[in-house]
């Protein structure tokens, strides 16, 4: 779809948004948003301020006293500088936040617009009602940060494709980690076949072409290896079908049965294990061929490669063994055995662990382990609270309570607990009328605990309290809200009144 | 008279001023535990609250009660709030306008408390007389609209009063739309 504006010439533009004399900014504003107008409009105020539209919307403004937007989100707490850094594409003296989403998907994208969206709209609530005499209007300038990406949606979704930069990709897919296979060695039995991804061990049957070729159109990927016996319809060979992260890597089929394997079924399954097996009884008499490009592979050190060894910390946890012909039942407890065990090493870890590059001190560039940071996130200060220590913190806010009902004017009401309150308000005289002599506390220094306010004697009282005041939110002596209002009432009176 | 108690929870980073919010109201001298400050810390100042505070406001002649909880303003004692939140009748979030450098970690606490806030809330932007800075401060740490914000100047006790009655109102309107919406 075209947009209006670019039908008009630059001057059709300048005309429409042109003011005659000081006008109210919105006038302008206005104009902008009947004409489609798309680009950049300066009010000349004290200071200028930068409205940047799409289509008649603005999407961003800010006054050029501003800081830059990457201080802004970092001042509001949105961004850290890990993220922006990671996020800023620099191309001379441009800092370019348009890809900041593409390069680091650890950053809240709801938090960063909503952050931006707000500052623009007040501002331009403020610059609405104000006077201005001049406004410049570039059409098609956007802001140099390219937050004009983050606002209009891209028409071409190639765009969107595109491949990330090489910082964003960082460990984002174990894939990556990955050990290559090492192509080029002299075994000419071995044979890799990549278009349909898949490594067939010859029996020498046209029959198993067609049936490899036919698992190999299967391009499901469950992120997993998986490695399975399937009988072959015809029974007469059996097939172990490997596949790395769902991509069928191989099919193996043995003429003499599966009588090895099997047995390696009945044990925990191990991928030392099979690849000895492999080497042992089958790599020696199979082949495995492959379209194009007609490389070969030395059987052995594709055996090296699926090693544990070869794999450990990077696949271990993608490992799993998959038995399609024993019953589910039995498939349960045979894939307990099956599994390997848990890596230590998480992707996300190895994403949070990404080296970052740094200057040395003698002018080069290399890769270093960022420091290991705690985290101040709410999340984690949330899931490191066991509920025995809530309940504990509930129960001395009770207790803190309770010594609120024993103050003096409260007892006036109430039944006194002199002891307690003596204890718990040191410093409030009771009177004998049970009115308080009211001394505001403010600004007459810190109080550290003393005896009379340690837990154990807050505790304890807190065994006198109601029931109703152990935790939960603040219960009101009745229900009715009319009475809750009211009391509220009298309380802004009161402070009020002492306000004068 | 009956027995009403209204509980306000003061929250905030480190520094900001919610010991002295509960200071300029607490008729009861406040039940602080306040250490000496360490490390990076005690450039700042000289005590900090690690557990609580605690203040009281009673009407003279009414059994009437405001109970004032202050949370330590330490990422590390974030929990607190966190369990507290929950457990009382309004959360005022005290925020220095001038220590900028608090104000990312007061967008992420801030954030974190409004994030399933069951209760009103106010933004208290201490050290600060501008309305329109406190609002914008407010809303760029993480704010919504609906929030009341309030600039106020805690070192004057009068103003922490101010402050109290703000959130008060804001608890009254609050109470009032919900018996609005009951109705």
């Amino acid at each position: 779809m075209m947009y209006q504006t670019e039908a008009m010439s630059e001057s059709t533009v300048i005309d429409a948004l042109a003011i005659d004399g000081a006008q109210p900014a919105w006038m302008t504003l206005n104009a902008a948003r009947e004409i489609a107008f798309t680009g950049e409009i300066v009010f000349e105020s004290d200071p200028d301020v930068h409205a940047y539209l799409d289509n008649g919307v603005v999407y961003y403004a800010e006054r050029v006293t501003d800081a830059t937007l990457g201080r802004r989100l970092l001042d509001a707490g949105v961004l850290d500088m890990i993220q922006l850094e990671r996020g800023t594409v620099r191309v001379g003296d441009i800092e370019h936040l348009g890809r900041l989403f593409d390069r680091d998907s650890s950053v809240d994208r709801d938090a960063v617009t909503v952050l931006a969206e707000n500052a623009t709209q007040e501002l331009i609530t403020d610059l609405a009602n104000r006077a201005v005499t001049t406004v410049r209007a570039t059409a098609y300038r956007h802001h140099p940060s390219g937050v004009h990406r983050w606002f209009v949606a891209p028409t071409d979704p190639a765009s969107v494709t595109r491949p990330v930069g090489v910082i964003a990709q960082i460990d984002n897919t174990v894939v990556s980690q990955l050990p290559g296979l090492p192509f080029g060695s002299g075994v000419e039995e071995l044979t890799i076949e990549w278009d349909d991804q898949t490594i067939e061990w010859d029996d020498d049957t046209d029959e198993a072409d067609d049936d490899v070729a036919a698992k190999g159109a299967d391009t499901s990927r469950p992120d997993v290896w998986e490695v399975s016996d399937e009988p072959d319809e015809s029974d007469e060979a059996t097939e172990l079908i490997v596949e790395v992260f769902g991509s069928p890597l191989g099919v193996l089929e043995f003429a003499n049965g599966l009588d090895a394997l099997n047995a390696a079924s009945n044990d925990a399954f191990d991928t030392t294990n099979t690849v000895d097996l492999l080497d042992d009884a089958m790599l020696s008499t199979l082949e495995v061929v492959f379209d194009a490009p007609n490389v070969t592979v030395d059987a052995a050190k594709l055996a090296e490669v699926v090693t544990a060894d070869a794999v450990e910390g990077t696949v271990r946890d993608e490992f799993t063994v998959v038995w399609p012909d024993v019953p589910e039942d039995e498939e349960s407890s045979d894939d307990e055995h099956a599994r390997l065990p848990e890596p230590a090493l998480q992707q996300t870890d190895v994403v949070e662990a990404a080296p970052v590059l740094v200057r040395t001190e003698d002018g080069n560039v290399q890769f270093v382990m960022p420091p290991l940071t705690l985290s101040d996130e709410p999340e984690i200060a949330d899931a490191d609270v066991p509920e025995d220590v809530a309940a504990a913190v509930r129960s001395v806010i009770a207790a803190i309570e309770a010594a609120g009902f024993s103050t003096p004017s409260a007892d006036a009401g109430m039944t006194p607990r002199p002891d307690v309150a003596a204890q718990l308000t040191d410093n409030v005289v009771i009177e004998p009328t049970g009115q308080i002599d009211v001394v505001p506390a403010g600004f007459r220094g810190f109080s550290p605990p003393t005896m009379a306010t340690r837990a154990e004697v807050l505790y304890d009282h807190s065994t006198l309290a109601p029931a109703s005041m152990a935790g939960g939110p603040a219960a009101p002596a009745t229900d009715d809200p009319s009475d809750r209002s009211s009391a509220l009432r009298r309380l802004i009176g009161s402070l009020r009144r002492k306000d004068h | 008279m009956s027995g009403q108690t209204f509980k306000i929870l003061v929250a905030g980073p480190f520094a900001a001023g919610k010991t002295s919010l509960i200071q300029s109201v607490s008729q009861t001298q406040v039940i602080s535990t306040d250490v000496l400050t360490s490390g990076d810390e005690s450039a700042v100042k000289s005590h900090t609250t690690v557990a609580m505070d605690f203040g009281t406001y009673c009407l003279e002649g009414d059994d009437t009660r405001l109970l004032l909880f202050g949370t330590p303003g330490q990422a590390r004692f974030r929990f607190m709030t966190n369990i507290l939140k929950g457990d009382v009748d309004v959360v005022v979030f005290v925020v220095d306008g001038e220590a900028t450098e608090t104000h990312a970690a007061a967008g992420v606490e801030l954030r974190a408390l409004l994030r399933d806030l069951r209760v009103p809330a106010v933004i208290a932007v201490n050290r600060c007389d501008d309305i329109t800075f406190a609002r914008r401060l407010a809303r760029s740490l993480g704010a919504l609209d609906v929030e009341t914000v309030v600039p106020c100047q805690l070192i004057d006790p009068d103003s922490g009063r101010e402050v109290i009655v703000e959130i008060l109102l804001t608890l009254l309107a609050s109470m009032e739309t919900t018996k609005v919406e009951v109705a």
